[in-house]
């Protein structure tokens, strides 16, 4: 969850390869599910996300920055139907089409309504096998991180943590991970699939000492891209979704992730991360409060 | 009782104003001011809508500076050199405040304004700070923002217990103080805990 350490080789923007759409599906059913509790409320927190992905599109030129908005308009929507979203787009932009109106991303990009009613219905849903492109699912992970951060500051940690059960929730009901009574086949069943899926090329994760948590990752763009932009515009929010998804099995029974003390990215593209991590215990137990209490005021 | 001037900052509450019935939203420092002003030194527990978390924080900032004056804001959240540069340009000045910052990245330091703990430190370490800083430095209230981050790296429990010692210190001190918390799943255990030993506990802040 933060800036410490970062040490960033990389001059260049890794090239972004192609994700899965089960990928962005989960991402986007993570931010919705951890939202719903706002009721009303979500929509505008939804919309700041929603602004901050776009700006993203916008600085990396994926969406042409001089453009009158019209174009703009009309350059998202080119980008949101290459990457199979026609069908949701024509839903939900009627009347828009030639307008400078931008269509509405969270609403356009979320999964279909079958996937947002997940574990409230039994059986599976079916797989998107669809590859969708790196530029949309690295957007919406800067937008999500720099809107959350802009509004909440460094607690929206607990968000993106709670955005990462979403996610794991939504690929074990789909199919795509394989639920597991035990936390580390289910931990490496996550991995396995980010890998699969196209957001890295190989994962490696383990504990090294009693509370340092060591990732290694073999070409990740979310690193380069996402995260070096996010660390300069001063936010220490953290959110590797196959961290916050595979941190969620272990949040689950009671352990917690602090900082990323060390983050390496090489010039290669290749990153080792060096996290904190608390198993599940009393960090501030009756000894301490009682040799807090004898501290002379 | 302290007027307020801050607009657009309200709690659910509604209040009947005037003769006619005309429902009106209290802000954030007339709940506190309504529900605190009696008191000699209020304990505050302040639970946010994530949404109104910036402007809930600052009128509650502006109830505590303009009633108590100097205070000790632990700045837990954000970084003090932001938090410093936001509450100057929403017109609080520089100087009445002394900041103990657990969240900017540096090693342990102090200027003359900030002792800096480093990021995310122990909470005995943040407990022993805080002492030391009432006890150097004329203060007048203690402002936590927020009990919320704690969360990422803490058991709740944990982190219940802890406030329970430093608001049993600062009693014992004679300090009021606010305790700021984000209304999430993750925090309701907690807040409702706090809320115990808390003299007023403010909610649904939107």
């Amino acid at each position: 969850m933060c800036t410490s350490g970062v040490s960033a080789e990389v001059t260049k923007e890794l090239p972004r390869p192609k994700i899965d759409k089960t990928a962005i599906d989960a991402l986007l059913y993570g931010i919705w599910k951890s939202l719903e509790y706002l009721g009303k409320q979500r929509r505008a927190l939804l919309e700041k996300i929603e602004a901050e992905t776009l700006q993203h599109l916008i600085d990396t030129g994926d969406i042409p920055s001089d453009a009158r908005p019209v174009d703009r308009a009309s350059s998202l929507r080119e980008l949101l139907l290459e990457n199979g979203y026609g069908p949701s787009l024509a839903k939900r932009s009627k009347g828009n089409q030639g307008t400078s109106v931008i269509p509405s991303l969270v609403d356009i990009m979320k999964p279909d309504e079958n996937h947002m009613t997940v574990g409230r219905a039994s059986g599976r849903r079916p797989v998107d096998k669809q590859k969708v492109s790196w530029a949309l699912y690295e957007a919406v992970l800067y937008g999500m991180t720099s809107a959350l951060d802009d509004q909440l500051g460094a607690q929206a940690q607990l968000l993106l943590q709670r955005i990462g059960a979403g996610m794991l929730e939504y690929l074990i009901e789909v199919g795509v991970i394989e639920n597991s009574d035990d936390l580390e086949t289910l931990a490496q069943r996550v991995a396995d699939y980010y890998v699969s899926a196209g957001y890295t090329r190989s994962f490696r994760g383990g504990l090294e000492g009693p509370n340092v948590w060591v990732s290694r990752y073999e070409s990740a763009p979310y690193f380069p891209n996402v995260v070096r932009r996010l660390r300069d515009e001063g936010c220490a929010l953290f959110s590797c979704p196959l961290c916050l998804t595979g941190q969620s099995v272990w949040i689950s029974q009671g352990w917690r992730f602090g900082d990323v003390l060390e983050l390496r990215i090489s010039p290669s593209g290749n990153v080792t991360a060096r996290s904190k991590v608390y198993p599940p215990a009393e960090r501030f137990t009756e000894r301490d409060a009682r040799k807090l209490s004898q501290t002379k005021e | 009782m302290i007027p307020d001037s801050t607009s657009g900052m309200g709690g659910r509450r509604p209040e009947i104003s005037g003769n006619r019935a005309e429902p009106r939203v209290l802000s954030v420092r007339e709940l506190i001011d309504k529900q605190a002003s009696e008191m000699d030194n209020p304990v505050v527990l302040l639970s946010v809508n994530p949404l109104a978390y910036q402007v809930g924080v600052l009128s509650a900032l502006k109830y505590f500076r303009e009633r108590f004056g100097t205070g000790l804001y632990i700045a837990l959240n954000k970084p003090y050199a932001v938090l410093e540069a936001a509450f100057e340009k929403d017109g609080l000045t520089r100087g009445n405040l002394v900041y103990l910052d657990s969240i900017t990245n540096t090693a342990e330091r102090r200027t003359e304004s900030c002792h800096f703990l480093g990021r995310m430190c122990e909470l005995t370490d943040l407990g022993i700070a805080l002492t030391k800083i009432i006890a150097e430095n004329k203060v007048n209230f203690v402002f936590v923002d927020s009990v919320s981050t704690l969360l990422i790296y803490n058991d709740p429990k944990s982190v219940a217990r802890f406030f329970h010692s430093v608001t049993e210190k600062l009693r014992n001190m004679n300090l009021p103080a606010a305790l700021v918390l984000v209304e999430m799943e993750e925090g309701k255990d907690v807040a409702a805990q706090l809320a115990q030993f808390c003299d007023v506990y403010i909610r649904g802040v939107s």
